[in-house]
């Protein structure tokens, strides 16, 4: 008989290596995985892939922040609007019946498959003329090439409303707010992919903590199920990320949507009672 | 473009410091849990969550205090980050 932290240990794993395999962080994995498939409530694996989240993004900055990748002011610009948004999602969790949440993420398990389908765009300002009100013109340089890439970032006010929105669904579902950061501050905001993608990331930490804190005073942080998501997570996120190089790209974000799809499907049917 | 980018040296080793703390108490939990040592795995799991939960606004503190001279701006929004996590942590013990 396999001890139950074991299973969990090799669920936040596989979650926190494919999710970093993919880009999409594990949370979006980790969640259905626990819940559906190891049958833990669902309030308990949210706020546990709330912590991994905290631990996968803290670990990521450092090295992005030193390698120049993460833009740390416009980070902090939107980090307090999802930060904001972390704490709403992290209220009305606590407040929704586990059916309805299950249905929600559902519904953003499919949303995001569709996007991974459709790809990312790829859109970058152009720094011509004085930056505008709010605006700020940065660079960063691009690792593959060793250029060095300006950008503007534009439309902060707009993105920084959107970002509550991302906050709060990431604090709701536990998931990383990524999948609404990352499309917003690049087409938005005209920020490149790059950066949008590693200061995104940078933004997580603060966004699931003012989340993850709701959920600890509520009592949902189960120390049983914490300790081996998170060392799970951990060393999944590290090899996704030694991975993610070695491993054909397309081949993997089908397999994602595939297994989106099923996760998708079991979380309606939970929602639907059966 | 950035001739004069701000310091980032104390933020990482924040960050870096308090996860790798945190992942050691919640690695020690874990294996703790499973040889059967139930008071320390339990020890150490509160240990690792708090550390964890702090990070985030230790490394916020420190780049506070990093970008304050050379972009005061953006320190200021450091703050406003502070803020709303210390609001989230009142939320948190008044709802208890």
């Amino acid at each position: 008989m396999v001890a139950p932290e074991l299973l969990v240990f090799v669920a936040s794993l596989v979650a926190g290596g494919f999710g970093a395999v993919v880009g999409v962080g594990g949370g979006l994995i980790l969640v259905p995985l626990l819940s559906v498939g190891l049958g833990v409530p669902l309030h308990n694996a949210i706020a546990a892939s709330l912590l991994g989240v905290i631990c996968v993004s803290t670990t990521a900055s450092a090295s992005f922040l030193r390698s120049g990748l993460a833009d740390r002011r416009l980070g902090l610009r939107l980090l307090g609007a999802t930060a904001f948004g972390g704490i709403i999602g992290g209220y009305v969790s606590g407040l929704l019946d586990a059916r309805f949440l299950a249905a929600v993420f559902g519904v953003v398990l499919v949303l995001v498959a569709l996007q991974m389908l459709r790809g990312q765009r790829g859109r970058m300002s152009e720094t011509v003329g004085a930056p505008g009100w709010m605006e700020f013109d940065w660079s960063y340089v691009e690792p593959t090439t060793g250029e060095e890439i300006g950008y503007r970032a534009r439309n902060v006010g707009p993105a920084a409303l959107v970002s509550v929105f991302a906050g709060a669904l990431s604090g709701l579902l536990g998931i990383g707010g990524g999948v609404i950061n990352v499309p917003t501050m690049n087409v938005l905001m005209g920020i490149p992919i790059r950066v949008a993608t590693t200061t995104s990331t940078y933004m997580l930490a603060a966004t699931a903590a003012a989340s993850a804190v709701l959920f600890f005073s509520r009592g949902d942080v189960d120390p049983a199920l914490a300790s081996p998501v998170v060392a799970g997570v951990f060393i999944g996120a590290r090899g996704g990320a030694w991975l993610a190089h070695r491993l054909p790209h397309r081949a993997l974000t089908l397999l994602f949507v595939a297994v989106a799809a099923f996760f998708a499907v079991q979380m309606f049917l939970r929602a639907a009672g059966w | 473009m950035n001739g004069q980018r701000p310091p980032v040296a104390a933020t990482a080793s924040v960050l870096t410091l308090g996860t790798v703390a945190s992942v050691v108490a919640l690695a020690g939990a874990f294996v703790s849990g499973l040889i059967g040592v139930a008071w320390l795995s339990t020890l150490l799991s509160a240990v690792g969550v708090v550390v964890l939960l702090m990070t985030p606004a230790a490394g916020l503190v420190v780049t506070f205090l990093e970008l304050r001279p050379g972009q005061p701006r953006a320190a200021q929004m450091a703050l406003v980050v502070l803020a709303v996590l210390a609001l989230s942590t009142v939320i948190a013990v008044l709802t208890r």
